[in-house]
């Protein structure tokens, strides 16, 4: 029994440095180098005044141990003066910071974004819409932690570490190297522990996601689920996965519960032997109780950059995973794009021709076979044969979705690879065969075939396919908010406003990959009669299923196996003994029929 | 009915024990954060200053005992704080999940699957965060603040009270922060989403944006929400820049502040240098509770109403549920009878008065328009509603009398949605039979015409399917969901508008294949082709909610109704050659 889920290789979660790419996301950040310089110093002066404000507290107390309260005030002020001092620097410096950081990633975001949309269907053909957005999001915001305020804080904290040991060792050679004695253990700890802790917090990540992905999807299948009667099984397995989240859970957690208390102890451990020797200075070197107190306490200030630069480098190896993935696509050139020489594509006629096309997804597998033809302005051509015979192809071909591997494709006697894609693609309107509804009002939808129709325009065209009827039945009209997800449409209405989007666009070539959805009669006809308006006056390429579209169409072209076996009007196609077309029709008036002795 | 405070309590009360464990362990680490700095400032005093060395050792001794025993505590009571939390998390979850899945239909036709996995992720979280986290803050906080207050008192009254001066103004602040920044937060969230939406259906529907030559149009678009969310997480940088450094400034300005004081009170000789760096090592531990408090108050507030909206899901019942005294028949052999039957959704009346009688091995064609009721009917004959008025009996009993499970058993539901889930095709056809051998699940896969394409696919029947896997056409996925309710073997098979997507030549394969294999079994078939309903035994034609036509194909073409009407519409397309 399937108690387990299947594990699916998720994506890796880490990569090693790669310093070219690292490089590449910094170039981001080129256009606020004064904000970083800024920055840099800023938070330069914030710890100097950090750090000297526990200096002039040491001074303070030994002058207070010594009765002499001369200085105090002076040294009090000083403290309350670099207190406000480094609180006003660090306030600007996370501005600056922030803002150039921010800045720098949305711009990467949007480059990445236009890339995408710059990319051809082949691309698309080989990746998931999920994974994609996965990139542009989630990606992308991985980085933003590292440039907002990793790269800065990794230069300050290294200064501050440096700085550190400098005023230490100055102060008592023999007491900081005495004190120095804890800094592997705390090195060891924060980076080792850190690492550690981090793998396992990525994997509680991957199993919590897992456990949602099952939560969601049988979420999404209830209703199977419930008429399967699989609802034990299922509740089994959720506990299976539950428990492997609450195991990651604390396999992670028991690490990090143990962390602080562990660098706690080191760190008072250092305390005490600083104590210890301070004592034995005192009496035998005349340490003052003021350099004392002042090695105690910069001893606690150790622990904040080791910790902030451990986090640094696990960002890092976080980061490069993620900007592998980013670089990956930026890196992937459209293989359609225009010539540096095309040219605006003219107004166009439609007139179509294929000139000795071949075809092939790869190289390996050729679908489309030297094909020829020739269609005149305003003709309907209806695509006909059997699923996969490469009838789509012929028409991703002329609208440039993909380019040919041999022969040509010419529309107004421009070879498609010589026009500007945009100029081309303006003037056609292809239709797939799923009608794909974008979140926002029904207006707004059909306004996409151009945006710039008035509101009277939008609604002409949808009472042009019959679409205006039912709009109008709905409670906020044309103003109705639709999503693609949201079952407010059915699939014969959502058809209905692609035709609209399609009409308003007025296109000189129309491609109609006719879907074969469930649409009870009274829809199908309404649809029949916008395709019927729709063709009219333009060239129009129809993958149809419904006969009588087909039948109606000035030229029928039989695609087989990548070539065109047949091709005629219905009539001349009808008497071809033999032929796949005949053969068709036959069958389907043979279902309609056929009566298998039962009534 | 308790609050969703009330019950976030009462959920500790199994674990009162082990809580309280915790509660101890923290109460003594608290009290040796007390005392290391009072052993501190001995070590200053009685060491240093006086010279009396012979201390030196037995004060390094206790503090370094202390510092080990509650970084034990620590660690014991917070491996304590996330077992009880997630043992408390585990059950609410998978006890919501049982519970959900015996909700009826109408709850998934109310309720958007989002919604409820927001109450199962994000709020679910912030109740476990609550108990496992604000739980021990407020306790741990109320306890440093008090403890050290006591302790600052009793070494020096009027160091204490000037520091304490500070104390309301830092609180005050954090909550003027907690105030300003939360909005900003919760707009970048939304924000988020919004982006998130704009590049999820640009990229599901990039084969319009190409179609249409929108590249730009999108990129624009996006651009402005792409702009929109970097001005709200500035806005946000904005308000914590200002607010954290100044309040740590305030933190930080209290150590001179308690030195000033002890600078007068040593000039004074009321208090000694030892004390005055005691009373520093206190500064921390009575001022940071006070920055605490907004936060608390706020994730307190943060579960309560997370913990109402997860309790809301919990405590609907459902209102389909297995009578104490159900039954089944003795044999399921596929009888259905529907007396009278009324059925409403809300306050529409979707069935009205159906009476149908079909006997066993039957076949029934459900047709008619979209919503006249047609995926009602059949929805009917599982229980996953429950009619209003008259009776509907499987096999003599009425529906809301038998034993759920079984009779939902007995019905291969295919429904008009091919739902497939991202797994194997083989566990996807054994759905509802998971110790059915390979063989079988061929078999049914040859009964649906799924087997082609399946041993087409480069794993064969173990390809992953579904969202992380190969993406199935819409003819595939009905097809093995048909393969997925033939392998139950089924005393009755459903139908539902379920080779819509399959072309005409394969969907009359398969309806051959199927009276081979399912012979005997009663068979609902809603359909809008003409060709897959002729043969049926009855054909009835709702037309909102009530029968108006039914009889066998003949009968209706004679009747020349609404059928005859469909008939002649289709048949107008179809062309005889010969």
């Amino acid at each position: 029994m399937a108690i387990t889920i299947r594990q699916l290789d998720d994506e890796v979660i880490e990569r090693p440095f790669n310093k070219g790419q690292f490089l590449r996301v910094l170039a981001y950040l080129k256009p606020y180098k004064k904000n970083i310089i800024i920055s840099v110093l800023l938070m330069l002066v914030a710890t100097v005044c950090t750090l000297g404000n526990t200096y002039l507290m040491s001074r303070a107390v030994g002058q207070l141990q010594k009765k002499d309260f001369s200085m105090v005030p002076y040294l009090l002020v000083g403290m309350a003066l670099m207190g406000v001092i480094a609180s006003l620097c660090t306030k600007h410096r996370i501005r600056l910071m922030d803002s150039a950081g921010r800045r720098g990633i949305a711009q990467l975001r949007e480059d990445l974004f236009k890339h995408i949309q710059d990319m051809s269907f082949s691309f698309f053909d080989t990746r998931s819409a999920g994974k994609l957005l996965v990139r542009v999001i989630n990606d992308v915001n991985s980085l933003n932690d590292l440039f907002s305020n990793g790269i800065i804080n990794v230069i300050i904290e290294s200064l501050t570490l440096v700085l550190l040991l400098v005023i230490m060792l100055a102060v008592n050679l023999r007491l900081t190297l005495i004190a120095m004695c804890i800094l592997p253990v705390l090195g060891f700890g924060i980076f080792k522990l850190k690492r550690t802790m981090r793998k396992r917090w990525q994997l509680h990540s991957i199993k919590n996601s897992t456990m949602n992905g099952y939560l969601h999807e049988t979420l999404t299948g209830m209703r199977v689920t419930q008429s399967f009667v699989r609802e034990d099984e299922n509740s089994e397995t959720f506990k299976n996965v539950g428990r492997d989240v609450k195991k990651a859970w604390f396999s992670a957690t028991n690490m990090a519960n143990a962390f602080w208390p562990m660098l706690d102890t080191t760190g008072n451990i250092g305390t005490v032997l600083v104590y210890i020797f301070g004592v034995k200075f005192m009496q035998s070197s005349g340490l003052s109780l003021a350099n004392l107190l002042l090695i105690i306490w910069y001893l606690g200030k150790f622990w904040e950059p080791l910790n902030a630069l451990s986090d640094f480098y696990n960002n890092i190896l976080t980061a490069a995973a993620s900007m592998e993935r980013i670089f990956e696509i930026m890196d992937t050139q459209s293989d359609i794009q225009d010539k540096a020489d095309a040219q605006e594509l003219p107004p166009i006629s439609g007139h179509v021709t294929f000139d000795n096309v071949t075809f092939g997804y790869n190289s390996e597998k050729t679908v489309l076979k030297n094909v020829n033809f020739d269609i005149k302005p305003g003709m309907t051509v209806a695509l006909v044969g059997p699923t996969g015979a490469g009838k789509s192809t012929v028409v991703n071909l002329i609208s440039r979705f993909y380019d040919v591997t041999g022969g040509r494709v010419l529309i107004d006697g421009h070879d498609l690879r010589d026009v500007k894609l945009l100029s081309l693609r303006r003037q056609m309107s292809v239709m797939m065969q799923e009608s794909f509804i974008f979140s926002g009002t029904i207006m707004e939808n059909i306004r996409y075939g151009r945006l710039d129709a008035t509101d009277e325009e939008v609604i002409e065209a949808a009472k042009t396919v019959y679409a205006h009827e039912f709009i109008m039945k709905l409670e906020k009209g044309y103003q109705t908010e639709v999503n693609e997800r949201g079952s407010t449409l059915s699939q014969g209405q959502r058809q209905l406003i692609s035709f609209a989007r399609a009409l308003l666009n007025d296109p000189k070539i129309l491609i109609l990959d006719e879907a074969t959805s469930s649409i009870d009669t009274h829809t199908e006809m309404l649809i029949q009669k916008a395709i019927d308006v729709l063709l009219r006056g333009r060239t129009s390429f129809v993958i149809a299923h419904r006969l009588s579209t087909i039948r109606n169409a000035d030229l029928i072209m039989v695609v087989r196996d990548g070539n065109i076996t047949e091709r005629g009007t219905h009539e001349e196609l009808i008497k071809l003994p033999g032929g796949h077309y005949r053969a068709l029709c036959e069958a389907q008036y043979r279902f309609m029929t056929a009566d298998d002795g039962a009534a | 009915m308790k609050t969703g405070f009330g019950r976030i309590i009462a959920l500790l009360k199994p674990h009162r024990k082990l809580f309280g464990v915790a509660l101890t362990l923290e109460l003594v680490n608290i009290i040796t954060r007390l005392i290391v700095p009072r052993l501190t400032a001995r070590v200053v005093n009685d060491v240093i200053t006086d010279g009396l060395y012979d201390l030196l050792y037995p004060l390094c001794g206790a503090i370094l005992a202390l510092t080990v025993a509650r970084a034990l505590f620590t660690y014991i009571r917070a491996c304590i704080f996330h077992k009880i939390s997630q043992d408390i998390t585990f059950d609410l979850r998978t006890g919501l999940y049982d519970h959900l899945q015996e909700m009826p239909w109408a709850f998934f036709d109310k309720n958007r699957v989002g919604e409820i996995m927001s109450r199962m992720t994000g709020d679910l979280n912030n109740v476990r965060n609550f108990l496992c986290n604000t739980t021990f803050s407020i306790y741990m906080n109320l306890l440093c603040f008090a403890g050290s207050f006591v302790f600052m008192m009793f070494m020096s009254p009027e160091v204490t009270l000037m520091v304490l001066v500070m104390a309301p103004v830092i609180a005050l602040v954090a909550w003027k922060f907690n105030k300003k920044i939360r909005p900003v937060f919760r707009e970048i969230r939304e924000q988020n989403a919004v982006i998130n939406t704009r590049a999820q259906e640009d990229l599901a529907g990039m084969h319009v944006v190409k179609a249409f030559a929108r590249e730009d149009y999108e990129e624009e678009r996006f651009n402005k929400d792409n702009r929109d969310l970097l001005t709200k997480n500035l806005q946000a940088t904005w308000i914590w820049s200002s607010f954290l450094p100044f309040m740590d400034l305030l933190s930080s300005l209290c150590t001179p502040i308690t030195l000033a004081g002890g600078a007068l009170m040593v000039s004074l000789g009321r208090m000694d240098i030892g004390t005055l760096v005691g009373v520093t090592g206190y500064i921390w531990m009575l001022t940071n509770p006070m920055r605490q408090v907004a936060g608390i108050i706020n994730a307190t507030a943060q579960a309560i109403t997370s913990s109402e909206k997860f309790f809301y899901y919990c405590d609907l019942g459902s209102d389909i549920r297995e009578r104490e005294d159900a039954e089944s028949p003795a044999e399921f052999r596929g009888h259905v009878v529907f007396d009278h039957v009324t059925f409403s959704y809300g306050d529409k009346t979707v069935l009205k008065d159906i009476c149908l009688d079909v006997q066993p091995g039957q076949t029934v064609a459900v047709m008619g328009a979209t919503g006249s009721g047609k995926s009602t009917l059949v929805t009917l004959l599982g229980r996953y509603y429950d009619i209003q008025s008259g009776s509907l009996l499987v096999d003599g009993i009425d529906v809301r009398r038998h034993k759920l499970k079984p009779l939902r058993k007995h019905i291969g539901f295919v429904q008009q949605e091919a739902f497939l889930f991202s797994d194997t095709i083989e566990d996807n056809i054994r759905y509802g039979k998971p110790d059915a051998p390979h063989e079988a699940v061929a078999r049914a896969a040859r009964t649906a015409r799924a087997d082609e394409f399946i041993e087409a696919s480069p794993q064969g029947y173990d390809t992953i399917i579904g969202e992380r896997g190969m993406g199935l056409s819409g003819g595939q996925r009905q097809r093995t969901s048909i393969a997925r309710a033939v392998l139950i073997d089924p005393s009755i098979l459903i139908l539902d508008d379920s080779t819509s997507a399959v072309d005409m030549e394969t969907e009359y394969e398969i309806q051959n294949e199927l009276k081979s294999v399912l012979k005997d079994r009663t068979t609902f078939i809603i359909a809008h082709r003409i060709s897959s309903v002729k043969n049926a035994d009855q054909i009835i034609v709702l037309r909102d909610g009530e029968i108006a036509e039914r009889g066998k194909h003949s009968e209706l073409m004679q009747l020349g109704g609404i059928y005859a009407g469909m008939v002649a519409d289709q048949m107008s397309s179809a062309v005889k050659v010969a």
